[in-house]
């Protein structure tokens, strides 16, 4: 056929298609709302989002042979999308301008659906509301199975909040297949950060910039490896905590696994002088001491603490206060402990202490007993107000499945937490605008270029984390600095550190390093 | 006369020589293709009657290795490495392995191929008087790693692969063309993986034999340039896989990281394959010295093949897998009478044995019908990776759920997903209640061909309670959960004592305490734990457990108190006969024991005094 007929025949093709589907859309403005909103997954509805989040993507889960979907900002424009099969993926520069127009206001959400005998219903529309206060460009985040013991493929990650790029820092294949954990940057600064390496290629691993570093921080003095870190805001110092912990498996359902600590101390150690000290030796035969977290000033270090427990003690009987001790950054002297909160004193337990960049608000996990909310269903975000004192559950953030992990973003405008609202099981970082105590907004998860991706995907997003920029660090750059023997810190404390006779015994039977998430 | 007709009876004779000559050229071929119709024969006679009769529990173990699904998901995990779509297309054909003829067509056809692939390269190169030998080698060589149960088709892929990029490059004339296919190598890498890195071995050797002038050198050269350079953009850039991954993935590494020996000797006969062909083509023998090649190879692969066959045969191991397949099918009658019948050394065997018998509340009835070789230890496997996928159906069956499905998913950690795997992870999801969890796991088994009836028959049960109890299967597993919550232990007693506790009812695990006590010969504690069986509900002491009390009776001339239960008369009369005997043949050692094996070999009694 020649072109100069085939134009022709395109253009009433494709000009008849296009006035058929305006009669369509017509008609459906004529079509009474439905008076629920659609279901749709992820619950992206009422939720407050930051003007520069990636395109929130979601799945309508409506019966429906095709789905028209209109976003409209406050000012009238917006977008026109069709989905067959319910998926709804915003084009990425139509989302972009949508959110720069929708600033301090809202996108309206409104959903026709048509089966196939033309029946058409138009559900009750739902809002998104955009804030200005842009959320860190960047989160970083272990990808692992939320298993028991065994793992083979762990990764850690970093995604762009502003679109769906992402990329691995971290891939244990590349190691030997050893075990990571417990990534950690400085104020979430990308180009200072740790993590620890637990196997054949064991060490902490330090990134400054380009230079990667491996460090083997126990020494002979500490019973336990340095577990859970803290940057001080200098980048001076990390404050860990020191875990002997081990984990027993529940055989009721309600619960899967129990993970406590033994015996548990604070050290710090020095970045300059790789040198690690106990923080109070004295302390470590009383108290089981655990998740340090720096005051944005660094005159402060928060952690949990509870009594050291003794042989044949009963795990749920395990509490944990947040304690806070103040910090001379000239001398490196600690002062003496204080009691924040009182969390025996109403029969809970404390995790994850978390200091706002403003220094005025704190938010940390709440549940029944013991250190390991991750796996307590009723483990739920509180937030506590540092000038007054007082604590409040973060209601609109909570759920009835486990939230346990959580951290700031650099303006503290936002939050992540991990939370297994999904299905009970495997962890998901939730996005939560904090404007103050009063204006808190209803969290959405991160959005995925495929809406449907979280119903598939079986692994666990673990410590989500932001970062103010792209990490230039790669998984070959720590295969690399595996190859180099650990450096050894030095000890540079008076005392060691002293575990209880008794439960020496207990953990000396315990032979082979076990995951724990 | 004119000048045409003369020439005709000359024409008349010319035509009739061709036709003689085309005769003998067409009898010539026919001889020519009659020992590749006999190696045909030769292959398939042989892999027939093995694969289709033998094979059955080969196959089952093969299918059970992997679970093949129809997701994006599924292939990108395959797609991430070189050699990862290999391994894709073997879990693909092997997801069919159900089926036992299927899974010996392939092999078969896999055989062949490369039966083919070797034939036209030797015809290509230099085919001379042992031709045949040469090229029957590589399969015969290929169905002796086929029949290992640690063998996955992906491999015999691979090795077809190999062979057939090799034939092209052979084929390819033009040194443009043949520069290109070389070029191609980093293609063909990725495709294969390891297999791929045997390539440029093979192709040294076929240039230093064959080629002639600069490229003899020069084609060499650029196939180690090519190989290193793809290794290294592999490693660097384009893959997350370690030096050691991309050299040995995929092919099969048992534990010690060494590939088997059978799969070294079929690389080393490819890459020396171009120094055969040539010494084969310089021996020009006469028709009839070729035809005696022939016959003497084909008498003596298929000698070396019926011998190696009947000599290497693991008739237990066979078993263990007829009996692994008895145990995903629930058929434990079957397992039982197999047992008895055809009785397995293996310790996991006789474990899947008194698990049989456990599911069908006959473990201390009938515990020493069978062969027990292992004690306890074939009771209870112990929760490491060896045996991580068989332990699990110890906790499922005493009613250890939450134990179950732990090693379930440690074993789909591990072990990526495989049907009986995910399957233990939907049913105890189902009894714990985890309907959401569940019904993932019921969308994995959606995606498959074989299992999706199956996912369908489960997936009624999500959100349904009610229906979960009412199934025979999950609602008893229900009932059998404990009461009260503890930690699992490491010590085996200890956690049936711990069940026993939550739930004293639990018959299941109170007979594997009993089972347990009855392999350590302790029948002063079995004889305590009878008073508790007339509140669980036993009628009569089953049999091991009155034999054991009969023989503590005997040893110690006291009678104990059996709660309300009897032991039966036909168990006094059978200990009355046992113990005479015992008396009358106790001086000679040999006689007693073969007596005694007669009269009670089936009982404690037996096992208590010879094992």
């Amino acid at each position: 056929m020649k072109l100069v007929k085939i134009i022709p025949r395109l253009f009433v093709f494709v000009f008849t298609f296009c006035f058929l589907i305006g009669c369509i859309s017509d008609n459906y403005n004529n079509v009474p709302p439905l008076d629920r909103e659609p279901v749709i997954e992820p619950d992206y509805s009422g939720v407050t989002i930051p003007t520069n989040i990636a395109p929130m993507n979601f799945n309508i889960v409506e019966d429906g042979e095709l789905f028209i979907i209109r976003a409209t900002s406050s000012n009238g424009s917006g977008l026109q999308l069709k989905s067959s099969d319910g998926r709804v993926r915003f084009p990425m520069r139509a989302w972009k301008k949508l959110l720069a127009v929708s600033q301090k206001g809202k996108i309206e959400i409104e959903i026709l659906s048509e089966d196939n005998e033309g029946n058409i219903i138009k559900y009750e529309p739902f809002n998104m509301n955009v804030v200005s206060e842009p959320v860190d460009p960047y989160l970083w985040y272990r990808l692992l199975y939320p298993g028991y013991e065994s793992w083979l493929d762990l990764k850690i990650v970093q995604r762009s909040t502003e679109n769906f790029k992402e990329a691995s820092i971290f891939e244990n294949q590349l190691l030997e297949n050893n075990c990571v954990n417990c990534h950690s940057s400085q104020q979430n600064n990308p180009e200072k950060f740790l993590l620890h390496v637990r196997g054949s290629m064991g060490g902490t691993y330090f990134v400054d910039g380009k230079e990667v570093t491996r460090r083997a921080l126990q020494t002979e003095q500490m019973p336990a490896s340095a577990v859970y870190p803290a940057w001080h805001p200098s980048g001076k110092y990390v404050a860990f905590s020191s875990n002997k912990t081990v984990q027993g498996f529940h055989m009721r359902p309600e619960k899967n696994i129990e993970v406590y600590d033994l015996f548990s101390s604070m050290v710090i150690y020095d970045t300059g002088k790789n040198e690690i000290a106990a923080i109070e030796e004295s302390d470590t035969v009383k108290y089981m001491e655990t998740f340090p977290s720096w005051s944005p000033g660094g005159d402060f270090l928060y952690y949990c603490r509870a009594i050291q427990v003794e042989e044949g003690f009963d795990y749920r009987d395990v509490k944990y206060n947040l304690i806070r001790k103040s910090f001379d950054q000239n001398s490196g002297v600690f002062g003496n402990a204080e009691l924040v909160f009182n969390a025996q004193e109403i029969n809970k337990s404390v995790s994850f202490p978390v200091i706002s960049p403003d220094g005025q608000y704190l938010v940390l996990t709440l549940h029944d007993y013991g250190t390991f909310s991750i796996w307590h269903k009723e483990a739920d975000l509180y937030l506590l107000n540092l000038k007054s004192g007082k604590v409040d559950r973060m209601d609109l953030v909570n759920s009835d499945e486990t939230e346990s992990y959580h951290s700031w973003s650099s303006n503290g405008k936002w939050l992540v937490f991990s939370s297994k609202r999904g299905n009970g099981l495997a962890a998901r970082p939730y996005f939560a605008y904090f404007g103050s105590p009063e204006n808190i907004g209803k969290p959405f998860v991160l959005p995925q270029k495929d809406p449907t991706l979280y119903e598939r995907l079986e692994k666990t997003f673990n410590r989500p984390e932001f970062l103010t920029g792209k990490i230039r660090t790669g998984p070959r750059d720590f295969a690399r600095t595996s190859k180099k023997e650990a450096v050894n810190a030095s000890w540079a404390g008076e005392k060691t550190i002293i575990v209880p006779n008794e439960l020496k015994k207990q953990t000396s039977a315990e032979n082979e390093e076990k995951e724990i998430y | 006369m004119n000048s045409r007709s003369k020439h005709l009876p000359k024409m008349k004779k010319k035509r009739s020589i061709d036709i003689l000559l085309d005769k003998i050229l067409q009898a010539m071929k026919m001889a020519e293709k009659l020992p590749v119709r006999i190696s045909l024969i030769l292959i398939l006679t042989t892999s027939i009657a093995y694969f289709y009769f033998y094979g059955e529990g080969l196959f089952f173990f093969q299918e059970n290795k992997s679970l093949f699904i129809f997701s994006n998901e599924y292939i990108q995990k395959y797609l991430m490495k070189p050699g990862g779509l290999l391994e894709y297309s073997g879990n693909f054909l092997t997801q069919y392995y159900y089926s036992d003829l299927y899974g010996s067509l392939i092999n078969i056809a896999c055989l062949i191929l490369v039966f083919l692939v070797f034939l036209k390269t030797d015809r290509r190169l230099l085919a001379g008087s042992f031709s045949i030998l040469l090229i029957l080698v590589p399969p015969f060589l290929l169905f002796f790693i086929q029949i290992s149960y640690i063998h996955s088709i992906h491999n015999s892929l691979g090795y077809i692969l190999l062979a057939l990029y090799f034939y092209f490059s052979v084929v390819t004339t033009g040194r443009r063309s043949r520069f290109l296919c070389l070029a191609l190598f980093p293609v063909f890498f990725y495709l294969t993986g390891s297999f791929a890195l045997v390539y440029p071995l093979i192709y040294i050797v076929y240039s230093i034999v064959y080629k002639k002038g600069i490229n003899r050198y020069l084609e060499p050269v650029f196939m180690i340039v090519t190989t290193g350079v793809t290794f290294i953009i592999f490693k660097e850039i384009l893959f997350f896989q370690p030096a050691d991954q991309l050299l040995r993935y995929p092919l099969p590494f048992i534990e010690v990281l060494r590939i088997p020996v059978l799969y070294n000797i079929l690389f080393l006969y490819m890459i020396l394959f171009p120094v055969f062909t040539h010494v084969s083509g310089l021996i020009k023998l006469k028709a009839k010295y070729t035809g005696f090649i022939n016959l003497t190879t084909f008498i003596s692969i298929f000698a070396i093949t019926v011998i190696q066959l009947s000599k290497n045969y693991d008739h237990d191991l066979a078993n263990l897998f007829k009996i692994g397949k008895s145990v995903f099918k629930q058929d434990w009658n079957s397992i039982i009478r197999q047992h008895e019948t055809s009785p397995s050394i293996n310790s996991n065997g006789q474990y899947y044995y008194n698990l049989a018998l456990s599911e069908k509340g006959q473990l201390c009835n009938r515990l020493f019908y069978g062969r027990q070789d292992f004690g306890s230890k074939s009771l209870i496997l112990p929760r490491d990776y060896a045996h991580l996928d068989r332990a699990i159906y110890y906790y499922y069956s005493i009613g250890l759920i939450s134990e179950a499905h732990r090693l379930a998913y440690e074993s789909m950690v591990k072990n990526g997903y495989r049907p009986e795997n995910i399957k233990m992870l939907i049913k105890t999801e189902l009894i714990n209640g985890n309907y959401k969890i569940a019904s993932g796991y019921i969308n994995i088994l959606k995606k498959t061909s074989h299992y999706k009836k199956w996912a369908d028959k489960y997936e009624k049960f999500l959100n349904n309670p009610e229906l979960i109890k009412a199934d025979p299967e999950l609602g008893e597993k229900i009932r059998s959960i404990p009461d009260t919550d503890f930690f699992i232990m490491s010590g085996d007693i200890d956690n049936i004592d711990m069940i026993l506790k939550a739930n004293p009812d639990n018959k299941k695990a109170f007979e594997y305490k009993i089972a347990w006590l009855l392999f350590k010969k302790d029948t002063k504690t079995v004889l305590n734990e009878v008073r508790k069986m007339k509140a669980m509900g036993y009628m009569n002491i089953p049999r091991h457990i009155e034999e054991a009390i009969l023989l503590y009776m005997y040893f110690n001339h006291e009678l104990p108190d059996l709660g309300d239960l009897i032991v039966s008369m036909d168990t006094e009369l059978r200990f009355s006969r046992y113990i005479t005997t015992y008396l009358n043949n106790s001086e000679n050692n040999q006689i007693l024991e073969r007596e005694m094996k007669k009269i009670g070999e089936k009982t404690f009694w037996y096992y208590y005094q010879f094992k």
